[in-house]
């Protein structure tokens, strides 16, 4: 046997699963958008491009010859995004300093603190939801709090809102910002900070001009991290978000149920699909120099 | 470099505590030093002896547990590193990864809030300096590590600053080339005219460079001289072993007056001794005497007053280093001439000339 | 405090007070969640004392038991394929150096982690809704299948990086000590290898046991795992039995979490 054929022999066991549970799937799904619906779900055989067309237009209901943008569409496309985008720069602002936090303690205590962040990551992603639900229900720590201690006479509604969602996306996710960002200021020489300080920064301009773009790679790795599962997030705004707080997630899986336009789920999970492949092709741009000279240094 | 100029570094009771309570280390321990203007004023010592932290409290990255800093008279004890008129170079260099090599140089104008024009003026001035004008655009990673090391010079020297602080700035760098910017950074010296205090381990370095050197162990200050007064006038058995090559003898002080000695050597005979300040020692004590090697005088056999074994020849181009045992058990290095014949194991006689012998307060 | 000198210099106003409120945000959800399920009150607006009440009802629960064994089983399941299959192409991607279709190999592994699950979920139900028309077969395999697909590359990872640290010269010496391929595996790769095999393993379990947009699209009837089951629960009214099932969840994955950080730092 040669060196190749064995590679390849252990490789077919993953091959054969991915290929028949992940890859082949998704390439069904883009054949699907391509087809026309069937009556009670699934589809006809027959070439047609609606599915994509009223991906972002819809016809007029009693004049099918005037075109209009399909609101409804546009609105759950730009909450998902609006959303992705709020929970990713929530978790900049609560990770960046957490990890930095953790980058600068001294070596023996940093696992630990990395640990305590990993922690709430493995835990059961409906766990951490519920504890969530628990914290802003109407009934909920906040609002009893809050109540107990004469703030407010009456509970403020939390959950059921795109507030809701976007705290519970931020808290789900935010570990994710905090790791890669750690990578990245870990190596970040301390000697640089004290060169930035000699020569007269200010410790916000030493921030600034030195902490910043070294943690760079990071802060864009994070970034990718925390958009794209927030971007195509089910679980969250199911639970936290109202039954009008919809995101492309719930859209997609509402054309598979009730909606009964497979085509039309397949052409928006396409759509989700593309929307994470601009965040990746944003990532792999924004790193490539940095490797390059990670690499050298 | 005229000895009238004010001081430009003045330090005053410095005292540095690391950790607390029972773990506590005086890193630096009561050090009063004055550093004058123009000049270059080494900290030479071991690891550990404190001289890099007396370096960061210069330049501010440390405050001091007690004591005071002044730089050209101005108290800047309280002021933190980007409020002093003084520049680091750093160890490993510490130059910008993400900067090129001339926004790495204008780093300190920029902060200092120098407008473009002005920048670009002083940057290639800086360049032209340390000759390296072709490389502006480069990444620090892209350069050798000597010219990572005047680049780092550059650096600290832009801004002008009235003291520039290097922390054993060519120790990273291989043999050959740290001659090379040992010659360079005395050219930027005096092109610059600007004071430097210049952190090392490495004697030769000290020696080499500086106009005076403070020799530093554990915390304080051992002695503050030229590099010759080192040499030739150790203050105690420390400093002498430190810097240079020193044998040490038991000898008997039989007599003592304006600053000669008298002493009886192991082997009986008498020779003039040169006597350190601040001894106390009379006619009688017992005393250590110090001699360097080149002025221990190595011939054949009953040559001498003393008789000795070689143990070890050394020969070092030019020269040949000799340990020396002499019949008491005491251990003596010597220099002899270019390739004499002795071999480990042959007898010799030795001349201690007077004069040669200093006398070290015990 | 003597030693504030050191960092004070480069310390960023705000930072440790920003990053510890954020540690304090990341565990007061959780906390609430622990303290309460052993609140004797079925509130949260007052303390009755310490019980477990919720628990023993939870434990009694017949419908709970069931999916967390069902979770369990399906997790030690897919896990334990995922590692298998993960360390296989690991050991063919480490190994031998480059080769035409690494690219392409990488990119099939990561697949899982990089599109949306909500995607591989919805395009899971339509080819296995096609795969049970055709075949009559409606049982578990079609879950064990789609979770061993999407944990194989969170095994992958740890086995991976185990086997980039080690030496492969110490295979080659073992070669040269006449032991054959299979021994030499056996005796040395799989022994060193072992540590990032558990973690891959660890890992490969928790993301199962976690898995719930999947599984919410792939199971049919009477399938449901524990997160499903929280799931469809979650959408109503929660009692406090809910507090008592999530905290013993929290605990599972904690245990795991544990085992693969320990698992992780030991040195070969």
């Amino acid at each position: 046997m040669t060196a190749a054929q064995r590679r390849w022999l252990l490789l077919a066991p993953a091959v054969a699963i991915l290929a028949c549970v992940a890859a082949g799937p998704l390439l069904v799904m883009l054949v699907y958008s391509f087809l026309e619906p069937g009556e009670f779900g699934g589809v006809r055989p027959a070439f047609s491009l609606d599915a994509w067309f009223s991906v972002l237009f819809a016809r007029d209901m009693f004049d099918p010859e005037i075109v209009e943008p399909n609101i409804a569409h546009l609105a759950i496309l730009w909450r998902s995004v609006s959303l992705a985008l709020q929970t990713t720069l929530v978790c900049i602002v609560l990770g960046f300093p957490t990890a930095w936090f953790i980058a600068t303690r001294p070596r023996g205590t940093r696992e630990l603190w990395l640990f305590l962040v990993t922690i709430p990551f493995w835990t059961n992603l409906l766990v951490r939801t519920f504890a969530i639900q628990e914290v802003i229900r109407n009934r909920g720590l906040v609002n009893t709090l809050l109540m107990q201690a004469g703030v407010i006479d009456e509970p403020i509604q939390m959950l059921y809102t795109d507030f809701a969602v976007l705290v519970g996306m931020a808290y789900v996710f935010l570990p994710l910002m905090v790791l890669p960002l750690y990578a990245a200021m870990e190596r970040v020489d301390r000697r640089l900070l004290e060169a930035a300080r000699d020569l007269y920064a200010s410790r916000w301009r030493m921030f600034r001009e030195v902490v910043l773009p070294l943690s760079r790679p990071g802060l864009v790795a994070g970034s990718v991290l925390v958009f794209i599962p927030a971007i195509g997030a089910w679980v969250t705004p199911r639970l936290l978000g109202g039954g009008r707080n919809l995101m492309l997630g719930n859209l997609i899986e509402l054309q598979f149920g009730q909606g009964r336009n497979w085509p039309l789920g397949a052409a928006l999970s396409m759509t989700l699909l593309a929307l994470v492949l601009v965040a990746l092709l944003v990532y792999l741009r924004a790193v490539d120099p940095d490797t390059r000279r990670r690499d050298h240094g | 470099m005229t000895t009238d100029t004010p001081a430009t570094v003045r330090v005053a009771g410095l005292t540095r505590v690391f950790g607390d309570g029972g773990h506590a280390v005086r890193a630096l321990d009561n050090v009063d030093l004055q550093v004058k203007g123009g000049e270059f004023f080494t900290l030479l010592g071991p690891s550990g002896c404190g001289k890099s932290t007396l370096l960061r409290l210069l330049a501010g990255l440390e405050r001091p547990t007690a004591g005071t800093v002044h730089i050209d008279g101005r108290d800047v004890t309280a002021l933190g590193p980007d409020r002093r008129p003084v520049n680091t170079v750093f160890q490993q260099y510490a130059l910008f990864p993400h900067l090129s090599v001339a926004d790495n140089i204008g780093f300190g104008l920029r902060m200092l809030g120098w407008s473009r024009s002005d920048r670009a003026a002083r940057v290639y001035e800086m360049l032209a300096l340390i000759q390296l004008e072709g490389l502006a655009a480069r990444r620090p990673d892209a350069l050798s590590g000597g010219q990572q090391q005047r680049v780092a010079l550059a650096r600290a020297l832009a801004p002008a600053p009235r003291v520039l602080l290097l922390d054993e700035p060519l120790s990273a760098l291989d043999v050959k080339l740290r001659r090379e910017m040992q010659d360079e950074l005395k050219r930027l010296q005096r092109e610059t005219h600007v004071t430097c205090v210049f952190v090392t381990h490495d004697q030769d370095e000290a020696l080499a460079l500086s106009d005076r050197v403070a020799v530093m162990r554990e915390g304080r200050i051992c002695q503050v001289d030229t590099p010759a007064g080192l040499y030739e006038a150790p203050a105690d058995a420390a400093v002498a072993s430190f810097v240079g090559d020193a044998s040490f003898l038991e000898v008997e002080l039989l007599d003592t007056a304006d600053g000669q000695a008298t002493v009886r050597l192991p082997g009986g005979s008498v020779v003039r001794a040169v006597l350190a300040a601040g001894g106390t020692a009379r006619g009688g004590d017992r005393v250590t005497a110090m001699v360097r090697p080149e002025r221990v005088q190595v011939g054949a056999p009953g040559d001498g007053a003393l008789e000795a074994t070689v143990e070890e020849a050394r020969y070092e181009g030019g020269t040949t280093r000799l340990r020396l045992c002499l019949d008491d058990g005491t251990t003596l290095f010597a220099r002899a001439g270019a390739a004499p014949a002795w071999q480990p194991g042959a007898r010799v006689g030795v001349t201690l000339p007077d004069g040669a012998l200093r006398v070290l307060p015990a | 405090m003597a030693d504030t000198g050191r960092s004070a210099v480069t310390r960023i106003p705000g930072f440790t007070a920003a990053a510890l409120l954020t540690f304090v945000l990341l565990y007061v959800p959780i906390a609430t969640l622990v303290v309460y399920s052993f609140n004797a009150a079925p509130s949260m607006s007052r303390w009755d004392g310490f019980s477990l009440q919720w628990y023993e009802a939870a434990l009694q629960n017949r419908q709970v038991r069931e999916v967390a064994l069902r979770s369990l089983w399906l997790a030690l399941a897919a896990g334990t394929m995922a590692t298998l299959v993960a360390t296989l192409a690991a050991l063919a991607t480490v190994r031998g150096g480059r080769f035409r279709g690494r690219t392409m190999i990488h990119a099939l592994i990561n697949q899982p982690l990089m599109v949306p699950e909500i995607v591989t979920g919805v395009a899971l139900m339509v080819v296995f809704s096609v795969v049970r028309v055709r075949t009559g077969y409606d049982g578990m395999a079609y879950l064990v299948l789609a979770h061993t697909a999407f944990c194989i590359p969170f095994a992958y990872l740890p086995v991976r990086a185990r086997l980039e640290t080690l030496d492969p010269t110490l295979a080659h010496a073992a070669a040269d000590l006449y032991a054959s391929r299979v021994r030499a595996f056996l005796h040395v790769t799989l022994p060193l290898l072992w540590p990032g095999v558990l973690a891959g393993f660890m890992l490969a379990f928790v993301i199962s046991l976690d898995a719930v947009v999947i599984t919410e699209f792939v199971k049919s009837a009477g399938q449901d795992t524990l997160p499903t089951w929280m799931l469809g629960q979650l959408r109503r009214v929660v009692t406090p039995e809910m507090n008592a099932v999530a905290t013993l969840l929290l605990g599972v994955s904690m245990l795991a979490v544990t085992a693969f950080f320990l698992l992780s730092r030991r040195r070969g």
